[in-house]
């Protein structure tokens, strides 16, 4: 293997418009050809998955491996027919279905080892027939024999299927009408819905790998990646400076930062953020982040640079292969960036987009600003390769002089401000978030503290700070209530007359406290998920949870600190109503039917100036 | 469509309007100018009364004629509506309570309208509050929960919330001389909706579901009675005797039926449901006329309705949901003409030579079919009948034709939101209450697209756009893009979960 084929062979993991199905055979195919080992690392599921086949150890029950398209589901199935003993050339074959004799141990101690045969489906969509085609005999009676054998106590047959979830579903109804497919496809859909393994008594496993942790997969993936022989291959055929891999080679560069232990760490937290938001990166997409991050370049052929593209980016445009830009997909067209996941999900960060005046002034006026001067040139100056060029200098000073010749100018002035800012996000180190917060720079402005002092905190063990907890106690208030109340302490469950969805209210249900009081409180735990989650406890049976995402922390936060509870995101001013008609239904339970007292009384709230709740209690004689 | 006529119908000798011809076909009245929340009062005041009575729901006693008793509250209606300004005035004005009291006491046993002499002391409210401050509070609160509240309609036609049965009263006009009832903004079709649910084959479960929900003992219903005098309680005035319901069997109840026992099985407390109520039932009513006039020209099927979910420029979708709109308004007018054609065929219609007999005769037949008559202004058999068919046509375009978009901009249903054009365009609030009807629990999104076809004609989707429009018209990828944009405002309103591949879910979060 020479250097240059090294880099051919990292472009293939690139976001280059291939089929899905062809991906990994195309990987496969020119690893044998050029004698290059692939980027392999151990999936974390393996030690999940490779078990439940090991039939002396377990009992027998048939898996499905679901998830979406790059996940790793085919090669767990591949790990899985190594282990059993398979034919590695059966399996570089065509066919998608394969079978294997396997034996399980006797059911009662007198018995003889019973043989089991299992059946390997490793790509479902493949599999099955296109939709509106008849169904072969076979192959319907091959699910059908599935569908049974998961109720079975011992059954005859296993089963490990690969399949992406929508397929799933729709390949079970498309069988329907039958008893057992219809138990069958409920349980699947049961399991997939709810994020569960398994059911009691049913002989199945469903593995959704989307549920797994998108940055443990990174870690996984940066190790294999960084670490491939290929990469000393190109140390040692380096030549000349302009060359691959010399002095003043980008792909160099953008390797020896991606070996960062600060870029490592900023895209471990975005990913890391991107699965408290709902949204998995599967395996694929993580290559295809990796291989973009190094190679990429907006004017050469694919969007991925070459060995022979190198000499001539280092003369004409080496700022663009900037890889803080690589990271987002800047070097690729809108279209093809909006169809990768992986930058699809990092565009929604919007970084170098957000700013604030910290950033604007040092970025524009730093370089001649007297106490700014330092920290411009740390992170900007001294940055010979993606830094402050002349382009870039020439530029700002334009825009600082405001020699309107074109909008063309301005406008090219700041999208290389955008660059700067994202690149600034990979270099601001942690220690200097007080003065620098860099998640300024992007639309998680408390993305920071999420991962440190709410994440962090809780897998460690350990409560959340209470200005924290209280801050998101006042959101909560001020969306509850409409109004721009101040109490942390409490949390203030109120409605109007008639609705309890309308936007203020001033009648007030119930206080309930934060810290523990007569069996009542609030606390921020981790969930049976391991997602963070605001729990409103209000006796030893009652207990409501608010799942606090990344994108939900962000809003009550800000809501907290004086945005309109209808800004920055509709659907988490939904989810809070939504959590609010949970509480006062709980609330209702709690205090059950109404005692006869004479009275009928109403808890009016209102502000006094300083924001603090008032509450006035109006009795009514009966 | 299974239709089956009602065998109680008036007399054309009972019936005072000047035609009898939709109220024969739909029924006495569906009338436009009545707004779903004014449409879900005046149904609450038939049941209330019904259930009173101890017959809610029962299918006898909703036959032609049948009656209900409605409340005034008059002295309710003047604490709430009248003058509302003086309240707050009285309440700034005053430290004193004793002294509030006195100037409010006093101010409105001469301002209150609608009530005898002996019925103007208002002071009992003084025994039932510590405070006048108190009083006030609260009566701005109540205030607060005036169903449409923007309204500019006279005191005397603002209502509350529907809080139980202390808050129920029907529209009056109250004058200083005098008061009375038009049918203006209670136009009966509150009624007809309460009949049509009487003769829904579920009757029996909604009678027992609407009151522990709708009726429920709770306190806001206790504060507004405690606003009225012992004798607010008697509901004295007779009503609906004239309304009529032609049909006993129609599927449109029964989708009304299903859709509010759904609702009504919900975890939702009880307030929350009423808005889902609302538009569902006059969504009902919407479909009914349709329907209804699809039957009379001979249709099977249920009206095709094409929905947009707004898209940010023109395209198919908007184009086939104007044009559809188009047409389902015309529908009614449609079947007129079809009924006038049936009217041509009917042998006697040209049955004698004579002009003067067929003159007389055609009178008298349309005397007995429409109740009309042409007061001997016309000498031409033939102008006899252009004569009829225009005062109806005429009739018919000021109300009746009106009610298929009036009822539908009412419900959220259709629009003009980014075009220029009405079609179908369903709000946000009109999702929610359908989807709540309709998905127990959990339902896949493809699943729940054709079930909005099959129950209410719904169309969003590729799938079903196909079944409906012309195979040539079909381009499938504007309205699959539609059906994304479906789904993709139900996850904002947190109503939708998507698993990563093409696979969603919609769900209820209060089916539990």
């Amino acid at each position: 293997m020479t250097a240059k084929e090294w880099i051919s062979f990292v472009r293939l993991y690139g976001p280059i418009p291939t089929k899905d199905n062809l991906y990994d055979e195309n990987l496969r195919r020119h690893a044998r050809r050029r004698g290059i080992k692939q980027v392999l690392f151990t999936h974390p599921y393996e030690k999940i998955v490779l078990p439940c086949f090991d039939l002396s150890a377990a009992p027998p029950a048939s898996v499905i491996l679901t998830g979406t398209a790059g996940d790793g589901k085919t090669f767990l199935c591949g790990r899985v027919w190594e282990m059993l003993g398979g034919d590695p050339d059966t399996w570089a074959g065509q066919k998608t279905h394969f079978q294997l004799e396997l034996t399980a141990p006797a059911v009662a101690a007198q018995d003889t080892p019973r043989k089991v045969t299992l059946h390997i489906v490793r790509d479902l969509s493949a599999w099955v027939p296109i939709q509106g085609a008849d169904w072969p005999a076979e192959k319907r009676e091959l699910l059908l024999r599935f569908s049974r054998s998961i109720f079975q106590p011992n059954p005859s047959e296993l089963f490990l299927i690969a399949a992406n979830d929508g397929q799933l579903v729709e390949t079970f109804k498309r069988l329907l009408p039958d008893e057992n497919v219809q138990r069958a496809k409920d349980t699947i859909e049961d399991l997939l819905v709810s994020d569960q393994s398994e059911r009691p008594r049913i002989g199945l496993k469903l593995f959704n790998l989307s549920r797994g942790s998108s940055s443990e997969l990174l870690e996984l993936a940066l190790g294999a990646f960084l670490g491939h022989e290929g990469w000393s291959t190109c140390y040692k055929e380096a030549s000349a400076s302009d060359q691959l891999f010399g002095q003043e080679c980008p792909v160099r560069r953008n390797y020896e930062l991606l070996k960062q232990e600060i870029v490592q760490s900023r895209l471990r937290d975005l990913l890391d953020l991107c699965d408290q938001n709902g949204l998995h990166v599967p395996v694929r997409q993580i290559l295809i982040l990796l291989s973009n991050s190094v190679l990429g370049h907006p004017h050469v052929k694919d969007h991925l640079m070459s060995a022979s593209d190198v000499p001539d980016v280092v003369a004409h445009s080496r700022s663009q292969a900037s890889l803080y830009n690589n990271v987002f997909g800047g070097n690729l067209p809108e279209s093809r960036r909006a169809n990768s996941l992986i930058f699809d999900y990092l565009e929604r960060f919007q970084i170098g987009r957000e700013t604030s005046n910290r950033f604007n002034n040092l970025l524009i006026f730093g370089e001649s600003h007297e106490h700014l001067q330092e920290q411009f040139h740390t992170f900007i100056g001294s940055d010979h390769f993606y830094g402050a060029d002349s382009a870039f200098l020439a530029a700002k000073q334009d825009y600082i002089e405001g020699s309107d010749e074109s909008p063309e100018a301005a406008r090219r002035f700041l999208e290389l401000l955008t660059s700067q800012r994202r690149a600034l996000f990979f270099k601001i180190p942690n220690e200097q978030t007080d003065d620098l917060n860099f998640w300024e720079l992007t639309v998680f402005k408390y993305g920071g503290e999420y991962l440190e002092h709410v994440l962090s905190a809780l897998r460690s063990g350990r409560a959340i700070r209470r200005n924290l907890l209280g801050r998101l106690v006042r959101g909560l208030n001020r969306i509850f209530t409409g109004m721009l109340i101040n109490s942390e302490h409490e949390l203030f469950v109120a409605s109007s007359a008639s609705l309890s969805q309308v936007r203020v209210c001033r009648f007030l249900a119930e206080r309930i406290s934060v810290v523990p009081r007569l069996g009542e409180f609030i606390a921020v735990n981790l969930s049976l998920k391991k997602r963070p989650s605001l729990d409103v406890i209000l006796n030893n049976e009652l207990r409501c949870s608010f799942e606090l995402t990344l994108t939900r922390y962000e809003y009550l936060s800000r809501v907290a600190e004086g945005a309109m509870p209808n800004s920055f995101s509709k659907e988490c001013f939904e989810d809070v109503m939504a959590f609010k008609s949970r509480v006062m239904r709980d609330l209702g339970k709690r205090s059950g039917p109404p005692s006869e007292s004479g009275e009928i009384v109403f808890r009016v709230l209102d502000l006094d100036n300083a924001g603090s709740a008032r509450e006035e209690r109006i009795g009514v004689l009966v | 469509m299974n239709l089956v006529r009602t065998t109680n119908s008036p007399s054309s000798e009972a019936e005072r309007e000047d035609i009898w011809l939709e109220e024969k076909y739909w029924g006495h009245r569906l009338w436009d100018q009545q707004s779903p929340w004014l449409i879900f009062l005046e149904f609450l005041g038939v049941a209330e009364s019904a259930n009173r009575e101890g017959h809610l729901f029962n299918f006898d006693h909703s036959q032609y004629s049948s009656s209900y008793f409605a409340y005034s509250r008059i002295h309710l209606r003047n604490i709430l509506f009248n003058d509302e300004q003086f309240l707050g005035k009285v309440d700034k004005d005053n430290q004193d309570s004793s002294a509030a009291w006195r100037q409010w006491l006093s101010w409105i046993r001469d301002a209150a309208r609608g009530l005898e002499p002996d019925e103007r002391d208002f002071s009992f409210l003084r025994d039932r509050f510590e405070r006048f401050h108190d009083f006030a509070q609260l009566v701005r609160a109540l205030r607060s929960c005036a169903v449409e509240g923007e309204t500019n309609k006279r005191w005397s036609s603002r209502f509350i919330f529907p809080f139980g049965s202390s808050a129920l009263f029907e529209d009056l006009s109250i004058k200083p001389e005098s008061t009375s009832r038009e049918y203006i903004n209670f136009g009966r079709s509150g009624e007809l909706l309460y009949h049509m649910l009487a003769r829904s084959s579920l009757r029996q479960s909604l009678a027992e579901l609407l009151p522990q929900r709708v009726f429920a003992p709770n306190r806001w219903n206790d504060l507004v009675q405690r606003l009225q005098p012992q004798t607010a309680s008697t509901a004295t005035t007779k009503r609906g005797t004239a309304t009529y319901l032609p049909y006993d069997v129609h599927p449109v109840f029964e989708t009304l039926g299903q859709d509010w026992k759904a609702l009504l099985e919900l975890d939702l407390q009880g307030p929350d449901v009423v808005p889902h109520l609302v538009i569902t039932g006059s969504f009902g009513l919407f479909l009914y006329h349709l329907n209804t006039s699809a039957y009379l020209l001979g249709w099977n099927k249920l009206v095709p309705i094409v929905c947009e979910v707004v898209a940010p420029r023109r395209g198919l979708v908007r184009e086939q949901s104007i044009e559809n709109f188009e047409i389902n308004s015309a529908l009614s007018l449609q079947a007129l003409d079809r009924l006038f054609n049936d009217i041509e065929a009917l042998p006697e219609w040209t049955a004698s030579a004579q002009p003067g007999e067929m003159l007389a005769g055609r009178r008298e037949i349309l005397k007995r079919e429409f109740n009309w008559e042409d007061e001997a202004g016309v000498s031409d058999p033939e102008a006899l009948w252009r004569r009829f068919k225009e005062e109806a046509k005429e009739r018919h375009r000021r109300h009746f034709g009106q009610v298929h978009r009036t009822y539908g901009r009412g419900i959220g249903l259709v629009s003009k939101r980014g075009t220029n054009r009405y079609r179908y365009a369903p709000t946000d609030s009109f999702l929610r209450a359908i989807l709540f009807a309709n998905v127990k629990k959990r339902m896949e999104f493809g699943e729940f697209l054709a079930l909005l076809y099959a129950r209410y004609g719904l169309i969003f989707g590729a799938n079903e756009a196909e079944q409906v429009l012309n195979h040539e018209d079909m381009d499938k990828k504007p309205f699959h893009a539609n059906s994304v944009r479906l789904e993709q405002r139900l996850s904002s309103l947190g109503l939708l979960k998507r698993l990563s591949d093409a696979c969603a879910y919609v769900q209820n979060p209060y089916a539990e």
